[in-house]
C-alpha cells in the first residue's frame, strides 16, 4: 500500500506540474535543462580601479548604464546575481560623481570550454562610470 | 523516528519561510549572492515588523505541526502561509523573475502531497492514524516526482548530451570566480578534467532519474544517500546550499518508514 500511495503521488504530482508549470507547489524543475546551445557562459564582473569587487562593495556610483546589464541578452546561468547587482547599482546611483571616486567598469566575463578542455576567458565591458567603495 | 521526522520536516518548512522572509526584509540587497554584507546597514522598519509578525504566526503553526495538533488544519494553514509569503516575494521583483528563475519549494510540495493523500485516504475510509502515516509515503512520491521530472526535462531539452563534459565544465566554470581560494581551485580542477566533468554530469542525471526509488520504502535509504551526495556536489561545484531539500528528504524518509 505504501508503495502504491507513493507511486500514485509521484505520477499525479508530475502530471499536474507538467500541466500547470511553475505554480506553487508545482514546478517543471527545468533549471539548467537546456544546455544544447550553451557554448559560452557569461559571468558578471565589477572592476573598481584595478580590482575586481562585488557589486555591493560599492557605496555610490555614477554614470553606469545599469539597464544595459540585462542578463537575458546573454548566456548567463546566474541571472539572480545580475538582477540583484542591477538593483543595488541603480539604488546607489548618484546624480554626480562621488568624492574620492575611482573608475568603475561593469561587464561580463565570457567563458568558453575549448575542444582540448581548456577554459578560455575574455572580458566584455558593458558600461563604465565612477564609484566609491563602502567603508 | 516520527518525532524526529516531524521536527526535521518543520525545519524544512522553517527554512522555506525564512528564505522568502529574508528576500522580503532585505529586498534591495544582494541576498542571493550570500555575502554577510547584506546584513549591514538599516532595514525598513515597516517591512521588518511585518515579516517578524507574520513569522511569529508561522512559527506558532510549526509548533502545532510538531505537536501534531489538528494536523490537517495546521498543514492547510502552513500551505496558505507559504503561498502568501511567496506572493509577496514575487511582488518584490519585476516581471516573473522569482518564478522563472526556479525558486523551488520542496517543503511546500511534500506537505501538499501529504495533506492531499491523507484527506483522500480518510475519505476512502482509512482510519485517521493510518491515513496520516501513509500520507508521508505520498510526500516521498512527490519528492521522487520532483527529481525524476528534473531529469526527464533535461533529457527532453538536451538529450543524453546534457551530461557532456564541456557542458558540465562550463556550468562549473561560471561559478569558479566566487568563494574561498580552495573552492575556486577545486572548481577549476573539475573544469579542466574531462573525466570529472563527465562524471559529474552522469552522476547528476543518474541520481535524478534514480530518485524514482523513493517510492519503494526498502530503497529509500540508499536513494536518499545518493541524493544527499548529489546535493553535496551542488554545494561544492555550483555553490547551491539547498538545505531545505536535505531537511525535507531526511524527514520524509523517517516519516514514511514502516511503523
Amino acid at each position: 500500500m505504501a508503495t502504491l500511495v507513493a507511486l500514485a503521488a509521484m505520477l499525479v504530482y508530475m502530471a499536474i506540474s507538467l500541466l500547470v508549470g511553475d505554480r506553487f507547489p508545482f514546478s517543471k524543475y527545468s533549471m539548467y535543462a537546456d544546455l544544447r546551445t550553451r557554448d559560452e557562459g557569461a559571468v558578471l564582473y565589477v572592476r573598481w580601479g584595478e580590482r575586481f569587487v562585488d557589486p555591493d562593495q560599492l557605496e555610490a556610483v555614477h554614470g553606469l548604464d545599469v539597464a544595459a546589464l540585462d542578463p537575458k541578452q546573454r548566456p548567463c546561468s546566474q541571472q539572480w546575481l545580475v538582477y540583484e547587482a542591477q538593483r543595488w547599482l541603480a539604488d546607489h546611483t548618484l546624480a554626480s560623481a562621488p568624492d574620492d571616486g575611482e573608475p568603475v567598469e561593469v561587464g561580463f566575463r565570457l567563458l568558453r570550454i575549448e575542444p582540448d578542455g581548456s577554459l578560455h576567458e575574455r572580458l566584455e565591458p558593458v558600461t563604465r562610470g565612477v564609484g566609491r567603495l563602502r567603508r | 523516528m516520527s518525532s524526529a521526522g516531524h521536527a526535521l520536516f518543520a525545519i524544512g518548512l522553517a527554512i522555506s519561510w525564512l528564505n522568502s522572509s529574508l528576500h522580503i526584509a532585505l529586498a534591495e540587497r544582494p541576498v542571493y549572492a550570500g555575502s554577510p554584507r547584506m546584513f549591514r546597514g538599516p532595514v525598513s522598519r515597516g517591512r521588518l515588523v511585518s515579516v517578524l509578525a507574520a513569522g511569529s504566526a508561522f512559527f506558532a503553526l510549526l509548533l502545532l505541526f510538531v505537536l501534531r495538533i489538528q494536523p490537517e488544519l495546521v498543514a492547510a494553514g502552513i500551505l496558505l502561509a507559504l503561498i502568501s509569503i511567496r506572493r509577496v516575494e514575487i511582488a518584490q521583483w519585476h516581471d516573473d523573475i522569482v518564478v522563472r528563475l526556479g525558486k523551488y519549494a520542496p517543503a511546500g510540495a511534500c506537505l501538499a502531497g501529504w495533506l492531499a493523500a491523507d484527506v483522500a485516504l480518510q475519505l476512502w475510509g482509512k482510519p485517521a492514524a493510518e491515513a496520516r502515516l501513509l500520507g508521508w509515503n505520498a510526500s516521498c512520491g512527490v519528492m521522487a516526482g520532483a527529481y525524476v521530472l528534473a531529469g526527464l526535462v533535461k533529457l527532453r531539452k538536451s538529450g543524453l548530451g546534457w551530461v557532456r563534459a564541456d557542458r558540465q565544465a562550463l556550468l562549473v566554470a561560471e561559478r569558479a570566480f566566487a568563494g574561498p581560494r580552495w573552492l575556486r581551485s577545486l572548481r577549476l580542477a573539475v573544469v579542466r578534467s574531462k573525466t570529472a566533468s563527465l562524471g559529474a554530469g552522469i552522476f547528476g542525471l543518474g541520481v535524478e532519474l534514480g530518485a524514482i526509488g523513493l517510492v519503494y520504502p526498502p530503497a529509500r535509504l540508499p536513494v536518499a544517500a545518493a541524493v544527499l551526495a548529489l546535493h553535496g556536489g551542488f554545494m561544492l561545484l555550483l555553490g547551491y546550499f539547498e538545505i531545505e531539500w536535505l531537511a525535507v528528504l531526511m524527514a520524509i524518509v523517517l516519516l514514511g518508514a514502516p511503523a
